[in-house]
């Protein structure tokens, strides 16, 4: 059971949906993929993600848009302003600089009628990179809506630094639906037995071969997430330590004269596959990146050298953490790749036996 | 009180589905499935478990449905919408209206859009919709 199961946002949305609230995003996560499955008995032929959304859509009486300029923002909003949703006026307001997306209910339409649902995607600029995801995130939130729930029921998104727990959910029901696993997996199980090991180039002919619009981390999260070897995707980046960056933002800390904290390559995230979790093989988030590993030296060679992704075999025993300790002595595949500010890296226990 | 067969069929609807569908989904007759609904027959608990498990909801709500439900629908206006009505000069029709637009937002994807309405922009969706308030 996750940390998201007990969030009392998320148990609210398992019982609102009558669902079994002991573990919440087991039972909405199988809630919608039952829908779909559902969805499927009655399909002629699915054998495609696009087929798939298709479908899903014309299920949930959901229709999606995507604006990939201001004048198409201004068409859509004459367009279903003209169909008596006074609603739309405002839709260059809702998609500001941080919206992806928009799902709107129409009171214009027959209560199940086809377009009932109006999801926007914002594909303007670099948002462009996301529409896959964004277009199954919208989709998430259509399979956990009801109609009796939906008056109060304007679900959003990130306060601060934290996530909203609603938005990690419809992450996560986005990563399972939009890669679905009987269209997905065979793909990935097909590219990993050529190659022997999921690597960068396995991620990309994956995601070409299975749906070319979707974003390489959206591919990468999803590769991961569906492999039975141990897998750890990791994101390193400068950063402080927990205590540095609570005084660097502590108003009282900054009455007192010291010397700012300097920033070093820490793991920005780290998420661990099952098989990962199940052989207890983690890298701590926040973590030193250690000089002898392969990433610190991906982040700071000269970006000709970093255009193709490396790899090495280190012990993560290197690893060590603020208060001396290190982690297990497990010989791991490491290939890592800078991308703008960042390194992001695939790791592997090289025996799968990690402890 | 609705029946057992009431909240079947109310659910049913909810999920847009025919009679077809869910008989199917069930492992029911279609017949079966009208009768229950129309309160002509009665279910035993494996198929009533069939068509809670379809329907994706409890056996206990489509027994006992849920009586913590309220029958009617109370509107609460946000302050900070009440607020800016009263600044602006609309009728509580208006207002009403204007929070109507609002709840057809149903999501976001963004990363800093609130779902809290007393820090919703009401000025500028004003600004947009006003058009269009009776």
């Amino acid at each position: 059971m996750t940390v998201l199961s007990v969030d009392p946002k998320i148990i609210s949305m398992a019982n609102s949906l009558r669902l079994d609230g002991a573990d919440a995003v087991r039972s909405i996560m199988d809630y919608c993929k039952k829908r779909i499955a559902r969805t499927l008995r009655h399909a002629v032929s699915v054998r495609t993600i696009d087929d798939l959304e298709r479908l899903i859509c014309t299920e949930l009486n959901l229709v999606i848009h995507e604006v990939r300029t201001d004048e198409d923002v201004a068409e859509l909003s004459k367009r279903y302003i003209a169909e008596g949703e006074a609603v739309f006026a405002a839709l260059d307001m809702e998609l500001d600089a941080d919206s992806y997306g928009v799902l709107y209910q129409r009171r214009q339409a027959h209560g199940r009628g086809p377009t009932r649902y109006i999801a926007v995607v914002d594909c303007r600029g670099e948002k462009a990179a996301r529409r896959f995801f964004t277009r199954w995130h919208e989709i998430a939130y259509r399979l956990t809506t009801f109609q009796q729930f939906e008056l109060p029921f304007h679900r959003t998104t990130i306060s601060g630094i934290e996530k909203d727990p609603i938005e990690k959910l419809m992450d996560m029901i986005a990563g399972e639906v939009g890669f679905f696993d009987p269209l997905f997996r065979p793909v990935l199980e097909t590219e990993i037995q050529a190659s022997g090991r999921l690597s960068f180039e396995v991620v990309e002919n994956v995601r070409i071969r299975y749906c070319p619009d979707a974003s390489f981390q959206s591919t990468v999260n999803a590769c991961a997430a569906r492999l039975d070897a141990p897998v750890i995707l990791l994101e390193a980046g400068m950063g402080l330590k927990k205590r540095e960056f609570r005084e660097l933002h502590d108003l009282q800390m900054a009455l007192i004269p010291l010397p700012k904290p300097k920033a070093c390559l820490r793991v920005l995230s780290s998420i661990p596959n099952e098989a990962a979790r199940d052989v207890s093989l983690r890298i701590h988030k926040n973590m030193r990146v250690p000089e002898t590993s392969i990433v610190y030296k991906v982040f700071n060679a000269d970006s000709e050298t970093t255009a193709a992704a490396s790899e090495a075999l280190e012990t993560l025993a290197t690893w060590t953490s603020s208060d001396g300790g290190h982690l297990p002595e497990v010989m791991v595949h490491i290939q890592a790749q800078k991308r703008n500010d960042r390194v992001l890296a695939i790791v592997a226990p090289v025996d799968n036996r990690a402890n | 009180m609705s029946s057992v067969g009431e909240r079947i069929r109310s659910r049913r609807l909810e999920l847009g589905w025919t009679q077809e569908h869910l008989a199917e989904s069930a492992h029911l007759s279609k017949g079966f499935l009208s009768d229950l609904e129309t309160g002509k027959r009665n279910v035993s608990a494996d198929y009533l478990l069939e068509i809670a498990q379809a329907l994706g909801v409890s056996l206990d709500f489509l027994m006992k449905g849920d009586s913590s439900q309220p029958k009617s629908v109370e509107v609460q206006i946000p302050a900070a919408l009440s607020d800016f009505a009263k600044q602006e000069g609309l009728t509580f029709a208006q207002t009403l209206m204007l929070l109507d637009m609002r709840g057809q937002i149903v999501a976001h994807r963004s990363n800093t859009k609130s779902d809290d309405l007393e820090k919703f922009d009401w000025k500028r969706f004003y600004e947009a919709v006003k058009g269009f308030l009776k």
